[in-house]
């Protein structure tokens, strides 16, 4: 019952507290699926990170799942909504925006945001 | 490369680091917040044989750091140095 949202294998994840390092996200995320490689990139010149990270999963069937587990799937149960907070910042959670498969395309999206 | 081989080995479903514990902000004894959710969807397609304490593995078996189990795995000796 796992729905197909994403074809990807790559899921997003903001929010994220500065605090949080690479092998945080790894140690979080490998309790929902098996990981391939995550791309956490850190500003150029302050080299802190962009407080994002790009998660990519060995299949789209793990990414389906990790999506599945943020949905709000029950309208009956207001509690079914799954929130985790690291460092009390709650993070988020969204499908790859096809468009940034490409890491050229980082800046774009980041000059689209704004 | 060899270094984040090393770092993330003793790293798995079922385990999680006092540091991961904090930053969720698990006290002792408390349950993963993705632990109701699993119940409802199923355990995460990469894990079939995964054990997970209020799922599929009994409460008693909860020890800080430790909410679940993958039977049988090649590299399933390592919970013991968790």
């Amino acid at each position: 019952n796992i729905p197909d949202i994403t074809e990807s294998s790559t899921i997003y994840v903001g929010n994220l507290d500065p605090r949080i390092t690479k092998l945080d996200l790894y140690e979080l995320f490998i309790q929902f699926g098996k990981i391939y490689k995550i791309n956490y990139p850190r500003d150029k010149i302050s080299e802190n990170y962009q407080g994002f990270a790009f998660v990519e999963f060995q299949s789209a069937k793990d990414s389906n799942y990790v999506l599945s587990l943020f949905q709000n799937n029950n309208q009956n149960n207001y509690n079914n909504q799954l929130s985790i907070s690291l460092y009390g910042k709650p993070i988020k959670i969204r499908p790859q925006n096809n468009q940034l498969k490409d890491k050229k395309n980082n800046q774009q999206f980041i000059l689209k945001k704004n | 490369d060899a270094e984040w081989k090393s770092k993330t080995k003793d790293l798995g479903p079922g385990k999680l680091s006092s540091r991961m514990r904090n930053i969720i902000g698990l006290k002792a004894g408390q349950l993963p917040p993705w632990i109701h959710k699993m119940k409802e969807l199923g355990l995460p397609p990469s894990y079939p044989s995964l054990k997970i304490v209020g799922l599929n593995w009994d409460i008693s078996d909860l020890v800080d750091g430790i909410y679940g189990t993958l039977e049988d795995t090649s590299s399933g000796n390592s919970i013991e140095s968790g």
